[in-house]
């Protein structure tokens, strides 16, 4: 899927088995202390969820895995014979996290586990690696960021392209278009197109069906445990594991499970971090009560009148990605403006991020993409699936984190969990 | 018009008192609506269940089964689609109407599960309405949780009262519902219950407890709360109390109970002291700063002095929003003293929060002997200061080691300011070399062009690392006024990385200009003024400028040498633009050095990537690339570019691939990357091979991407689709050619068997198959499918043999009659030069093609091919060269051409290669046949759907689509012109049928001459939308069927737009009758107009004639007709 990350990923199990030898791996629990961790001493990490996307997750530098966790006993068995034989093994996250040598607690189930499990690695001390969407729902993600901090805890969030990599389609890492942005060559308000002709093509075959039958629950799952949170509904093949992306109680398609990937670069660049959109705007078809169905524009705008468009169609071949009163940035940095690039030379370059994990967690800086950064951008993306399942416009309170006169939106923002898990 | 019509309906009925359907039908019309395709239609939809009204919406409910028993499906989307529309502001009786059918329904639904979807309904539009229906499912085990959730959303006095109720009554799972409930509804009644369960041996059920306690927030619950975390060790476990009592001290705060919230802080802060408790500390300690927001400044300053790292920087991070000019006292007293490692760490603080009250103590600890604190430092007093700190910082930089010099100039990167160049250029000369190094380096990053002056100066420094920066910086820093410098520096330069740096210089300084031979001319002036090995140099430098010449000389720099090799394909690689794209295909075929191979295919491939070539053309391209490349690597690139060329015949070669182990994955996500884009691909090869691809597709999101291609399958269009033509082993298929369609019709069987055999045998010495491909080799006669084919789409690759005699010729035969032309259009003699693709045989109708669009003699090159009815549309490489034109019938020109005969591959002397022949057979439209009793009238048919052969004049803007003659004026291009028969009539009866679009204008012309405006020089029976608004104005005799400007028809006969008018036309002397959908809108005798002028005032000279064509009168409108017949009453 990411095609950079999975290279490097590669790369690294190669580079891995060889230099494995030259760490020390204690838990930084041990150390503690002003002493802490020399730069070479490898990290204790914990993964819940390790289905295909967890399992994934395993090789990153500096970290080694100490415990897994699933609730499907089939991938905890096939997990844990891919680690060290002393690997500890978990049907129940909060029995994993209370493990003191374990440094970072690294979640990887479907996104209506995110928040829980967050704010719980954060009650017992753990710093946080999540996969994206950051969490479920706004109200989630708000807890998460509080919890995190609160605790003086260290989150990453699991994309990449707002401190390296290059853009799928784009050509080119965020960095010079954060340069482009923040010079004012190309005017101000911005208006951002993600669509197939730059950078990414929506996926939307991520749907999913309506009607579905129940089926008898498979003897390795833990379908309760696997619901969690989420409202009761029967047991069907398609509402789990690689497919449960198309259904709202856990995910909510291409947009959530993408979204965040495309549009935390967005507005890093577009100097966001702290804010939200003003608006969402939707269309799409009508939308399943259970089933995540497709769409065919969503916008964005904020206060200042920049805009996100989210561009499910594609129709306009020739859209720039950025477009502002003074010029246009297409696809491979290419402009209308002329020598963009010697232009562009006489500006600032941008703040620095810290672009490696175990270097926030040993100095104790926030990672580049962190709870609050994070949250934001998830925001975003719940705000459109808010809009979406609505299959209306809305307004919204950057400030108060709240939809504008709209009752029914504001009661998605925060849905109560599934006794007993709340957070 | 007739599609809008039919959407409206629905909408229409639902507003009209006149809607006589039954409930059961109105239901059955809405759900067959749903889901709705945008938020027009979802709102027209919900109008129509607001309608319906409650009783009927609750009808529509109880259509809900059982999971698995039934289709639910439309049935949630109407109810969700009405919870929405019902909540919108302004629609609150609806919202009740939605909250009365719920409950109802609910009481009445037996499935749990449909009971649990009405139920998260409620949580949506419930208001105190709904708490009464909901209250009773809090003692059910499943129920229990989606009526807690749902009141937890109403939030009233009544849905509190409900839930608090039911604290005690509920059990098991349903409790721990309820307590959650009770804590998020903070109904402070609920406490006494809750505090006899906190103690509870059941750990869930504690823990629910306490978060609601903490949640409610009474001052009285502290001691309960805070025995619970002492139970707990002060440690993470399953009651969770340590978070709890965090959360209580919070929403204490927020009560304004702040200084019990103190009480909590500090009871967790005194027992929560061990290491791995210090996140448990962090949080009390910013409850004790947040609760005490005056003072919290000095107590997170305290923090500083801790041992542990995690709590200091917490305390920092806690501290910035607290941070104001008035409390930085505070913390620059803190600066002074605590450990380096904490120093850096409040430097980094208040580099966060800009403080300026900082900057000149953080500028002095830029000097400090800790590593880490000094560079903290320099890193904040930029970020606070600026561009105003260069100069201290340079002072800083001028005596630091590489670290420091490296911090320091990625602080002077990120500041603002237009005279930094210049003071940087400033530092230059004085610095040592390390610095001077990371200067040159920081006026290149700015493209500092004003201060390339300082650069120059340090090209020979005597210090060869600054040597190397001040070069490498050139690239960045030139502009075109640098290139005699930059020429005369090449002359001077003799080492490899230097010149490398000065060419790489020459290149950027003219990117960016528009290039003309001008600047070719003075490269290859430098260049002859060089030593031979120079010249290399040079190479990449012309490339960048591009043209003919300069292609020219570096491709015979590459034959001449083989040290001019490595330079030379880099130059080609890098081209301006894909002119050099020939060059490196050939080295990629022809190298036996893999390195070289591999710079020259990349290369191409690049260039191919970045060319502008339609879809078809890059394939060729990208084939050739293929038969270039040598390893799985290589061709792995192919099969990737190949993803972006949406068309068939690209989606059919990588499926070639999905059987070569190496490369089966990479080809599948190709085939699946076209075939998802189109909808349109089906038949059985496609088939094939998208269920090849499902199986070959690997990795997480595979069970998502086999999905979608299943999806894609079970929608794809019925029928055969493409079907190969020549299988690329033998001739199975094809047979030799016997005489012509005619002669051949001539033949009796026995005789057609023998010629057969004949040409059969004749065929094997003509046409070859070699290496996959079909070959004719240069004598023998045309190769004929044995199939006979009449509306098809055909896919052909063909290729001239270049056998130096210039006498290239082939041509593909359609309908066993000549042809799609193909010629070496360097024929100037025989007219070659118009380009293959034409309807050579034409001679009539068009018979060039619209462009040349024909590759090179020995390459590939590639025909689609329309044939529908009597017209013919050519794509060639993708441009279209032949546009929906009529083929004529060669071998008998007063017949039109055959309805269906062979396809032959023409031999005309020459030797031609083809491959990958595909064809899709279309329907055919059932030609028109007269009636019976027409038939014995003497009727006869002048168009039966499938050809014009009778007509004659636009034949271009007049179409045949599905079986009519359909006028399509191009926008902007005119009235779209007249179509006439080919004969002339003076008394007859004409019938036929005609369909209107809005406001269309065209006429019937009779005893029209080709020339001439028809309407005057003979006659214009009106066809016209009369009734449209534009139209209002008209005078009587433009009516629809009006003799134009004479005689008035009667209007009002018309059927509604959209559907088809019969009319029939009699004449007969001087008398013109129009009788339209049965009734006579014209009774004319012309006899008095011939006398007296027209109506109009106008002469009329056509009033006069005896006999003309019959014509359709164009006037820019899109009109469609059908069945058209005539009797001739002359030739009684």
């Amino acid at each position: 899927m990411e095609v950079n990350q999975e290279n490097s990923r590669r790369d690294f199990i190669k580079k891995s088995a060889v230099a494995l030898a030259a760490f020390t791996i204690v838990p930084r629990y041990v150390l503690g202390g002003p002493g802490y961790l020399a730069p070479s001493d490898k990290l204790t990490k914990a993964v819940i969820g390790v289905g295909g996307m967890g399992r994934n997750h395993f090789p990153y530098e500096g970290t080694q895995v100490v415990a897994i966790c699933d609730v499907d006993k089939g991938h905890l068995a096939k997990a844990a014979s891919m680690l060290d034989k002393g690997v500890k093994t978990f049907s129940d996250y909060r029995e994993l996290i209370k493990l003191p040598e374990v440094d970072i607690v690294h979640i990887a189930t479907p996104p209506h586990w995110h928040g829980i499990m967050a704010v719980d690695a954060a009650n017992a001390g753990k710093d946080i690696w999540c996969e994206k969407p950051m969490t479920h729902t706004i109200g989630e993600g708000k807890r998460v960021m509080e919890a995190v901090q609160q605790h003086g805890r260290i989150f990453r969030l699991n994309t990449w392209f707002r401190f390296k990599d290059v853009f799928y389609g784009m050509g080119t890492p965020v960095k010079p278009i954060k340069k482009l942005v923040d010079s004012g060559l190309l005017g101000w308000p911005l208006k951002v197109t993600v669509s197939k002709h730059t950078g990414f093509d929506w996926k939307f075959y991520w749907v999913g069906k309506d009607n579905l039958p129940p089926e008898p629950v498979p003897a390795e799952l833990d379908y309760d445990a696997w619901l969690g949170p989420a409202p009761y509904k029967p047991y069907s093949t398609h509402r789990v594991h690689q497919t449960f992306r198309g259904y709202w109680d856990y995910d909510g398609g291409g947009l959530s499970d993408m979204g965040q990937h495309y549009l935390d670069p967005v507005q890093y660049f577009l100097g966001k971090d702290d804010t939200s959109p003003v608006s969402v705007e939707v269309d799409a078809p009508q939308q399943h009560t259970d089933a995540v169905g497709i769409w065919r524009r969503i916008t964005y705008t904020y206060a200042d009148g920049c805009q996100i468009i989210l561009d499910g169609e594609g129709k306009d071949e020739q859209v720039p990605y950025i477009q502002g009163p003074k010029g246009k940035l297409y696809p491979g940095f290419k402009s209308d403006i002329p020598d963009l690039q010697r232009k562009l030379a006489a500006f600032p370059d941008p703040e620095p991020q810290i672009a490696e994990f175990s270097h926030s967690v040993k100095t104790r800086q926030p990672f580049a993409l962190n709870e609050q950064n994070g949250y934001r951008s998830c925001t975003i993306v719940n705000m459109g699936l808010v809009a979406l399942k609505l299959g209306r416009s809305l307004k919204f309170d950057p400030k108060e984190q709240r939809f504008i006169d709209d009752e029914e939106a504001n009661r998605l923002i925060n849905p109560v969990m599934r006794a007993p898990y709340f957070i | 018009m007739l599609l809008l019509a039919v959407l409206i309906m629905p909408a229409a009925f639902a507003q009209g008192s006149a809607d006589q359907r039954t409930t059961t039908t109105r239901i059955a019309d809405l759900l067959a609506q749903l889901p709705a395709r945008d938020a027009g239609q979802l709102e027209n939809n919900m109008k129509e269940i607001s309608e319906l009204g409650e009783a009927g919406f609750v009808t529509l409910i109880n259509g809900l089964t059982a999971p698995g028993k039934g289709n639910n499906a439309p049935i949630e989307y109407a109810v969700g689609g009405f919870s929405a529309y019902a909540m919108q502001n302004g629609k609150e009786a609806e919202r009740a109407m939605s909250v009365r059918a719920y409950c109802k329904a609910l009481e009445m639904a037996s499935d749990k599960q449909n009971k649990e979807f009405l139920i998260s309904q409620l949580e949506l539009v419930g208001k105190d309405d709904a708490v009464a229906a909901l209250e009773p499912y809090l003692m059910d085990a499943q129920l229990a949780d989606p009526s807690a959730r749902a009141l937890v959303k109403i939030n009233s006095e009544a849905s509190k009262n409900a839930l608090a109720n039911a604290l005690t009554k509920a059990t098991g799972a349903a409790q721990l519902s309820v307590i959650e409930a009770v804590g998020l509804t903070r109904n402070k009644q609920a406490i006494a219950s809750l505090t006899s369960l906190a103690t509870s041996k059941d750990k869930n059920l504690v823990k629910a407890t306490l978060a609601a306690l903490a949640r409610i927030a009474d001052p009285a619950s502290a001691p309960v709360l805070a025995a619970a975390a002492s139970q707990a060790g002060f440690q993470y476990e399953n009651t969770n109390a340590v978070a709890a009592n965090l959360l209580y001290a919070e929403m204490l705060i927020k009560d304004g109970n702040a200084s019990v919230a103190r009480q909590v802080a500090k009871q967790l802060t005194e027992n929560a002291k061990a290491e791995n408790q210090v996140h448990t500390r962090t949080a009390a300690l910013k409850i004790l700063a947040d609760s005490d927001p005056q003072n919290a400044s000095n107590i997170l300053a305290g923090a500083l002095d801790d041992d542990n790292k995690e709590y200091r920087t917490a305390a920092l991070k806690f501290a910035v929003p607290y941070f104001s000019p008035a409390t930085s006292g505070i913390w620059l007293s803190k600066l002074r003293k605590g450990s380096p490692e904490a120093q850096a760490e409040l430097v980094g603080m208040l580099g966060r929060t800009q403080s300026k009250e900082a900057l000149p103590a953080i500028l002095k600890l830029a000097k400090n002997k800790d590593q880490n604190l000094k560079f903290a430092a320099i890193d904040a007093a930029s970020a606070i200061g600026g561009a105003q700190t260069i100069d201290e910082l340079y002072k800083v930089m001028k005596k630091g080691d590489s670290t420091t010099i490296d911090t320091i100039a990625a602080a002077i990167r990120r500041m603002k300011g237009a005279d930094i160049p210049e003071k940087i250029a400033g530092y230059l000369p004085k610095s040592k070399p390390e610095v001077q190094i990371a200067l040159i380096n920081l006026l290149a990053a700015r493209s500092a062009n004003a201060q390339i002056g300082s650069i120059y100066d340090l090209l020979d420094s005597k210090n060869p690392e600054v040597k190397t920066a001040a070069y490498q910086a050139l690239k960045r820093t030139v502009n075109k006024n640098d290139v005699p410098r930059l020429f005369a520096l090449m002359k001077s330069q003799s080492d490899a990385q230097e010149l490398q740096a000065l060419q790489d210089a020459t290149i950027a300084a003219y990117t960016g200009n528009t290039s003309d031979s001008a600047d070719v001319d003075q490269v290859f002036q430098q260049m002859s003024s060089m030593p031979a090995g120079k010249q290399v140099w040079f190479y990449k430098i012309l490339g960048n400028l591009g043209g003919q010449k300069a292609l020219d000389a570096v491709t015979s720099a590459y034959t001449a040498n083989e040290a001019n090799h490595k330079s030379a394909v880099e130059a080609l690689a890098s081209w301006r633009d894909a002119a050099s794209a020939p060059a490196l295909l050939k080295i990629s075929k022809e190298s036996s050095n893999p390195e070289e191979l591999n710079a020259a295919l990349l290369g191409y491939m690049n260039l191919v990537r970045k060319s502008n070539f339609p879809p078809e053309q890059r394939l060729l391209k990208l084939r050739e690339a293929m038969s270039a490349a040598r390893t799985t690597e290589q061709k792995a690139l192919v099969l990737k570019d190949l993803e972006q060329v949406k068309v068939i015949n690209a989606l059919l070669f990588a499926g070639r691939y999905l059987d070569d182990p190496t490369l089966q994955e990479r080809a599948a996500r190709s085939v699946m990357g076209i075939a998802l884009a189109d909808t349109a691909y089906h038949g059985t090869l496609v088939k094939d091979l998208l269920n090849k691809t499902m199986a070959a597709l690997k990795g997480d999101d595979s069970s998502y991407e086999k999905e979608a291609i299943r999806k894609y399958l079970a929608e794809m269009p019925a029928g055969e689709g493409f079907v190969p033509l020549f299988n690329g082993v033998d001739l199975t298929g094809w047979k030799g050619l016997v005489g012509d369609p005619l002669k051949r019709a001539k033949m009796d069987a026995k005789t057609l068997a023998s010629e057969q055999l004949k040409a059969d045998s004749a065929m094997r010495d003509s046409w070859k198959v070699i290496n996959g491909e079909l070959h004719f080799v240069g004598h023998g006669n045309n190769l004929a499918t044995v199939k006979k084919y009449g509306d098809f789409e055909m896919l052909v690759d063909w290729k001239i043999i270049d056998d130096k005699q210039r006498k290239g010729d082939a041509g593909i035969y359609l309908r066993g009659s000549p042809q799609v032309q193909i010629w070496d259009n360097a024929r100037v003699e025989d007219g070659a030069e118009v380009g293959s693709g034409g309807l050579y045989n034409n001679k009539v109708n068009e018979s060039k093609p619209l462009k040349v669009a024909d590759n090179k003699l020995d390459e590939w090159n590639t025909f689609r091919i329309l044939m529908k009815g009597d017209r013919v549309t050519v794509y060639l490489n993708g441009e279209l060269v032949t546009d929906n034109v009529i083929l004529e019938n060669y071998w008998d020109k007063n017949r039109p051409i055959f309805d269906e005969e062979q396809i032959e591959l023409q031999a005309h002397g020459s030797p031609v290669a083809y491959r990958d022949i595909y064809i899709r057979e279309i329907p055919r439209v059932k030609p028109y046949q007269l009636s019976a009793a027409e038939k014995k009238a003497g009727f006869k048919v002048l168009f039966d759907g499938t050809n014009m052969h009778n007509w004659t004049g636009n034949t271009t803007d007049y179409v045949i689509e599905n079986g009519n003659i359909a006028i399509r004026p191009k926008p902007g291009k005119g009235s779209g012109g007249n179509l006439f028969t080919k004969e002339e009539f003076s008394d007859f009866v004409f019938r036929f049928e005609f369909q209107l679009t809005p406001g269309a204008n065209n006429g019937l012309g009779i005893r029209a001459p080709y020339e001439g405006d028809a309407a005057y020089e003979g006659m214009e029976l009106q066809i016209l939308d009369n009734d449209a608004p534009i139209y209002k104005d008209l005078h009587k005799y433009q009516y629809h069927g009006s003799i134009y400007g004479t005689y008035a028809a009667k209007r009002g006969f018309l059927k509604p737009l959209g559907e088809w008018n019969y009319e029939e036309v009699i004449v007969k002397g001087p008398k013109i009758k129009v009788i339209l959908n049965g009734t006579v809108i014209l009774d004319a005798d012309i006899t008095e107009a011939r006398k007296n002028g027209a109506a109009d005032g106008k002469p009329h000279p056509g009033l006069l004639r005896n006999t003309g064509h019959i014509g359709f009168l164009g006037h820019g409108s899109p009109v469609q007709f059908r069945y058209i017949r005539i009797k001739d009453l002359s030739k009684k």
